[in-house]
């Protein structure tokens, strides 16, 4: 049997955070990171962008050398993966029947794509590792036709970088706006007109009605009547979190594992942090998963400040960024689905700044080519 | 390989091997050095890696472009030869340039 006083489950932007900021913070037992990728851990944003377009090397996306985890004291365990979870014996065990004895579980295991029952077969891709994006640049070559599924960040990325490499790019969006639900209008209406200006198309409040395989290529007809060719499919639908090993242990979960202000989940010797945690936000007055690598920081932080006796940082909005036909958007806190908003946009010496209020109160900013205004803007997001 | 040397706000100094084309800040977080936090990975906007350059190398650095120049104006401990990590590519010519870490770097 192996041991280690604190495990972390899952070697993204949480895990690796929460191992070194242990560390920092002076936790005095040992520390086992475990992934079940192969690779060192990397970060993943540049997925969807350089490393789709070729820009970026592997080795680049390393979060930290392997020389700092030995020098640190943690033991980095690649290949594992944990399918079974038992917070009372405090073991975690391996797909391989390796077992692990904790005091501490911090559970970082993030989301996988969310993939539909069709299409699926050759040339349909999704992205969330290093493999998908290398197999998917492999088979795009320019000319080609795409046909993004989901028209949010990881979709609209990808389809602007592809277009970059000359392939034909269409996008299908449910929603009547890209981004939908995540920004506004505003920014949503004009980030639409730049895709279509480097020449990605876009049906937006269109679904697929029925997929058909012929010899080369996969056919799609939408809702809207149109039909679409495409070589290569990318769904970009959306994530679902990892944490069927957490439900099956007892862990209380709701569309993710539930934990409190500390990260702690229903069994005190387990926290989870990032993609894969459902966190109670008080402006939206429920428990929520927030996709992004500033919260996955954070909630790391936070566990490794609870883990060593300090007090955590006060909680602040979240933030979001995305880079779409080289343009940098940022965006922080969250508007409460459902509730209109009132949006208030003006224009900047590079991009614009939209401010959003609901019943009178600024609840999120977005930022096109913006930062400095958009920092300004984001401190006074009304946090309770 | 080129190097380069980040020297910690109480004056420790550690020398990272930096690949020709890498940034810095890429160099530091790879090195784990505390203080470069880049949460956004090299992009230029969060302005989370900020360095004050030691005067000799900073004179041989291309001038910063808009967004960059826009976020020094917000940061931390701003100095007349701040830069963003992720924005110094290493080359030959910089092999050996020393920067200085801040005490904090901006924050929401």
């Amino acid at each position: 049997m192996k041991s280690a006083d604190a495990i972390i489950i899952g070697a993204g932007h949480g895990g690796v955070e929460c191992a070194v900021a242990l560390r920092a913070k002076g936790f005095a037992g040992s520390i086992a990171l475990l992934s079940d990728e192969q690779q060192l851990p990397y970060e993943r944003p540049p997925l969807s962008k350089a490393m789709l377009a070729g820009t970026m090397d592997v080795e680049r996306l390393r979060l930290r050398s392997e020389a700092i985890y030995a020098k640190n004291g943690i033991e980095l365990a690649l290949g594992r993966r944990i399918d079974r979870l038992d917070p009372a014996a405090g073991t975690a065990t391996t797909t391989g029947g390796e077992v692990w004895a904790f005091r501490h579980c911090v559970i970082a295991t993030g989301a996988r794509a969310r993939r539909l029952a069709q299409p699926d077969g050759p040339g349909v891709y999704s992205i969330r590792s290093i493999d998908d994006v290398l197999a998917m640049r492999t088979a795009l070559q320019p000319g080609m036709r795409l046909l993004v599924l989901g028209g949010g960040y990881l979709g609209l990325e990808a389809a602007c970088t592809a277009a970059g490499l000359g392939a034909r790019v269409h996008v299908i969006e449910q929603a009547p706006v890209i981004m939908s639900g995540r920004v506004s209008d505003v920014t949503a209406g004009r980030m639409h007109a730049l895709h279509l200006e480097k020449g990605v198309s876009i049906s937006t409040g269109a679904m697929v009605a029925s997929w058909e395989r012929t010899d080369t290529a996969w056919r799609a007809l939408t809702t809207d009547g149109a039909v679409h060719l495409a070589d290569i499919v990318l769904v970009a639908i959306g994530a679902t979190p990892n944490i069927e090993f957490a439900e099956a242990a007892g862990l209380a979960c709701n569309g993710g594992i539930l934990v409190d202000d500390a990260c702690r989940s229903s069994a005190p010797n387990v926290f989870a942090i990032g993609d894969c945690a459902a966190r109670m936000n008080p402006e939206l007055g429920r428990a929520i998963r927030i996709e992004s690598v500033n919260n996955a920081l954070v909630q790391a932080r936070t566990v490794a400040a609870v883990l060593t006796g300090n007090t955590p940082d006060a909680r602040k909005a979240p933030t979001f960024w995305s880079e779409q036909c080289g343009r940098r958007l940022q965006m922080a806190g969250l508007a409460l689905p459902g509730t209109p908003c009132e949006d208030v946009a003006r224009d900047t010496a590079r991009g614009w700044l939209v401010e959003r209020y609901q019943h009178g109160v600024l609840c999120a900013v977005e930022a096109v080519d913006s930062p400095v205004e958009f920092m300004q803007a984001a401190k006074r997001i009304s946090i309770q | 390989m080129p190097q380069a040397v980040f020297v910690s706000p109480s004056g420790e100094e550690h020398v990272a091997e930096v690949p020709v084309g890498w940034s810095l800040m890429e160099a530091a977080r790879e090195d784990g050095i505390e203080g470069v936090v880049a949460e956004c990975g090299g992009g230029a906007i969060c302005g989370t890696c900020h360095v004050k350059v030691e005067p000799k190398w900073f004179a041989l650095l291309a001038q910063p472009q808009m967004m960059e120049a826009a976020l020094l104006e917000a940061v931390p401990e701003r100095s007349e030869t701040s830069r963003l990590a992720c924005q110094i590519m290493m080359s030959e010519e910089l092999d050996g340039v020393r920067v200085h870490v801040p005490s904090e770097q901006l924050e929401l």
